[in-house]
């Protein structure tokens, strides 16, 4: 694993649950795609971390189901809660203020 | 678009390799399966080449099991809190009264009973709690079917530690390895009274969650 899917698997939920506040509701391979348009091909979300993270946020209680038949098949839809819409806010200031205080340490400029 | 032909092809992938035996875990990723074939093959790939591609992509059979495996964990995890939850209401006040006056009422009445009908009594209670988790799991049918087997599975292990815990304690007893059917009185009540009580949590418990459906999600 390198270090940029190291540090997407630790932001995951944060990732989908930002996505969701954005757009309705989801499906997974849907969120795969997103994130790689977003980021022009540079994070891929693999579908072996993807899907137990949103079993896990479902299990939370910030992720809530509906399943429809498209083109023969069933498509599992996810979207959030009440709580998922607080959880999201709270978790996405949280990891705004991390990257604030990464961001200034990684500039650090060494003492002279 | 994938023709259902197609789409019985991917699900077979989907049980002969990866083993996925559970049915939400397998409609979930069969969409993605087949949208990944899909993909493929409106650039060119015929549906051999497209799905044996989209397969690889998705982790093949050990990356897919593994989610599987999650799954399985996940909804052992939350059946498990959500059981411990319930159990742990009975000693709260003021429930906590209620099974106060059971334990100390089975305390009572099991010393003065005849050691047949102890045994009698200590083996029917723990028989009578895996029946219950057998008659809910059989009887919800609001659950579906996999999520099912693994709430089944998960609640009969819980019980069957009760009931082989009770068949030891009698074994241990008949046998005199650590207290003779003559041995301290007291020990023999006291061993029996705590498990028939547990029993007795037990089944209350199971009944719950059967009652609640086994909405086992931490939160609604």
């Amino acid at each position: 694993m390198n270090s940029n899917q190291q540090l997407l698997k630790g932001s995951l939920s944060v990732i989908i649950l930002k996505l969701l506040e954005e757009q309705e509701r989801m499906y997974g391979y849907e969120i795969t795609q997103k994130v790689k348009a977003l980021t022009a091909g540079q994070m891929a979300i693999t579908e072996g971390a993807l899907y137990p993270a949103l079993h896990k946020l479902e299990a939370e209680g910030l992720l809530t189901t509906e399943t429809q038949v498209v083109e023969g098949r069933a498509r599992k839809y996810y979207s959030l809660t009440k709580d998922g819409h607080t959880e999201a806010v709270s978790r996405i200031s949280e990891l705004g203020i991390m990257l604030e205080n990464l961001q200034r340490l990684l500039t650090l400029k060494p003492a002279i | 678009m994938l023709t259902p032909h197609h789409l019985t092809h991917l699900r077979q992938d989907f049980r002969t390799l990866a083993h996925i035996e559970y049915e939400e875990v397998e409609n979930e990723l069969l969409d993605h399966y087949a949208t990944l074939t899909e993909q493929r093959m409106e650039v060119g790939q015929d549906f051999e080449h497209a799905s044996a591609n989209a397969w690889a992509e998705l982790g093949a059979g050990p990356g897919l099991n593994a989610i599987q495996r999650d799954y399985e964990k996940n909804i052992r995890k939350q059946i498990s809190s959500r059981h411990l939850e319930i159990l742990k209401r009975y000693f709260r006040w003021p429930t906590v009264l209620t099974t106060l006056l059971v334990g100390v009422l089975v305390y009572i009445v099991i010393p003065v009973l005849a050691d047949d009908v102890l045994v009698l009594i200590l083996l029917l209670s723990a028989f009578i709690q895996m029946a219950v988790v057998q008659y809910c799991c059989y009887k919800s049918k609001e659950l579906a079917g996999t999520s099912k087997k693994i709430i089944w599975d998960s609640l009969s292990y819980r019980a069957g530690i009760l009931l082989n815990s009770a068949g030891f304690f009698l074994n241990m007893r008949s046998t005199g390895v650590i207290f003779g059917a003559q041995g301290p009185l007291q020990i023999n009540a006291g061993i029996a009274a705590i498990l028939c009580s547990i029993a007795i949590i037990y089944s209350m418990s199971f009944i719950q969650l059967y009652r609640e459906n086994f909405s086992y999600k931490v939160a609604h």
